[in-house]
């Protein structure tokens, strides 16, 4: 259920940034920022992940260097361009956050979507799973990415001024991780 | 961005309601194990199995013999193999030979470190593996583990290689009592190799102590449960004596009172299928006062199919 609330949560303040941009005006960024703590509090996949890793059991996400290093070199490009300020890091933090965010989210609704299918008497073969699944990390990628960039909308006149490199390779990174496992 | 975003997340949450609403009741389903993907792997397997059980018996636990070229059991890795090293080249091959005729271990290494460099993938990975088990045998475990583990480094093997390498990882692991590390490569070596006698018998002596480990989750401790009933199921089989059941329960059953429950059945089964019916139902019925020292829900799990394996046992029409 939370993670329909959760998911609920998002969309409404995507849905209301987008149609009427001035209603929340400032706060959509403390907005923003609030939502994405609170789904990584909650998120099932990441306590799951933190529970794993102080019981010592299997791990359930494979370490950093489960990703190709093409990914992660997206993520220190700032720091080879040599701009290793307060705001850079920042950034990336807040990018990484986001996307573990999103990242959780979509792993713990695709399982519900798929044992409803199943509880249907529809029973999803490989490549229906696979697709859905695509799908569900499509949608929540994006939608985390509009976030990031609401984040930003304090700073910035246009919402669509930056795209965050970052956020898209630790995506993409996280990914990689957790199929590394699986 | 933000209005494709909250329509694309439109239709993530009418799926998930969706889902909700089809499986209202879905924590129940897992027995207690909770909602996560992974409990519900765990809870799946677990009725597959006693599924299986209940169709075909314990002869649903005996591992199928997918490759004719391997032993289920040896004294040495290398015995399980027929016709392994057929194009060995004769220098490697002497070496080999005088490094395994040699009684002195020093001698014995030297003659295969060496070969530790050698071109041939084959060579290589048979070196490392001879030098781990070396090192095995005279105690030195974290040097067996290195070999071990340069051994499994090496690439373009024959998969059904690898499961001998897992296993003196596993059992050097073992000695050192680093448990966790022993435990994954147990499972790797069985997944690749059914048949393998000694890794299954390690498994089950590294799952049972796992098992009494505090803070594990419950999905976890059913896997475990689960893997211990097919090691037991399949060992017997492997080694085509039954009375196995017996002695593997005794093992577990120790002066007859096993720690938890998960060990009462395991010993259990074991008496049940070696034919002790008496021993097996005294044994399961000991269970449930062995509660709360696994993971609630798991226990729960265990705890309904103890109470299902002593009711046909109760029933007069079905005693022999």
């Amino acid at each position: 259920m939370s993670t329909a609330l959760l998911l609920f949560g998002w969309m409404s303040l995507n849905g209301l940034v987008g149609w009427r941009p001035d209603w929340l005006g400032r706060w959509s960024s403390r907005l923003a920022l609030g939502l994405m703590l609170l789904t990584l509090f909650v998120s099932e996949f990441w306590r799951q992940v933190v529970n794993a890793l102080l019981s010592r059991e299997a791990p359930l996400l494979a370490g950093p260097e489960a990703a190709y290093v093409s990914v992660w070199i997206l993520v220190l490009l700032p720091i080879l361009r040599r701009r290793l300020d307060v705001r850079t890091l920042s950034a990336t933090l807040l990018s990484g956050l986001t996307a573990a965010a999103a990242f959780g989210l979509a792993l713990d609704s695709a399982p519900l979507i798929t044992a409803g299918f199943a509880s249907a008497g529809l029973q999803l073969e490989a490549f229906g799973q696979l697709a859905l699944t695509v799908v569900v990390h499509a949608c929540l990628a994006g939608a985390g990415l509009a976030m990031r960039q609401l984040m930003e909308a304090e700073h910035t006149t246009s919402i669509c001024e930056q795209f965050h490199w970052e956020y898209a390779a630790i995506y993409a990174g996280l990914i990689s991780m957790h199929q590394a496992i699986a | 961005m933000p209005r494709l975003a909250a329509l694309a997340l439109l239709t993530v949450l009418v799926g998930v309601l969706w889902g909700l609403a089809q499986a209202p009741n879905r924590a129940a389903e897992t027995g207690g194990l909770g909602d996560s993907a992974e409990a519900r792997q765990a809870v799946e397997a677990w009725e597959t199995l006693w599924s299986e059980l209940g169709e075909r018996g314990v002869a649903a636990l005996s591992p199928t013999a997918s490759d004719a070229s391997r032993r289920s059991a040896g004294d040495t890795v290398f015995m399980r193999y027929r016709n392994l090293w057929g194009r060995i080249d004769d220098e490697a091959r002497l070496a080999f030979q005088l490094a395994a005729l040699s009684g002195d271990p020093a001698r014995k290494l030297a003659l295969i470190e060496p070969l530790t460099q050698a071109e041939e993938p084959l060579i290589r990975f048979r070196a490392h593996l001879e030098r781990a088990r070396l090192q095995r045998r005279l105690q030195d475990f974290e040097s067996a583990r290195i070999a071990a583990r340069a051994a499994l480094a090496v690439p373009e093997l024959p998969e059904r290689l690898r499961s001998d390498a897992w296993f003196v990882l596993a059992d050097s692991a073992w000695a050192q009592d680093r448990l966790d590390e022993a435990e994954t490569a147990l499972n790797t070596a069985i997944a690749d190799d059914p048949g393998f006698w000694d890794a299954r018998r390690l498994r089950l002596e590294v799952l049972a102590r796992r098992l009494a480990e505090p803070r594990q989750r419950g999905a976890v401790c059913l896997d475990r449960t689960r893997r211990m009933i097919e090691d037991l199921g399949a060992l017997p089989a492997l080694a085509e004596d039954q009375t196995q059941f017996r002695d593997l329960a005794d093992r577990f059953a120790c002066q007859g009172t096993p720690s938890h429950v998960a060990l009462a059945l395991i010993a259990g089964l074991g008496y049940r299928w070696s034919g002790d019916t008496e021993r097996a139902r005294v044994t399961l019925a000991n269970a449930e006062r062995l509660r709360r020292r696994l993971p609630d829900g798991c226990e729960r799990l265990i705890l309904e199919r103890v109470s299902g394996l002593l009711e046909p046992a109760l029933a007069p029409e079905q005693r022999p």
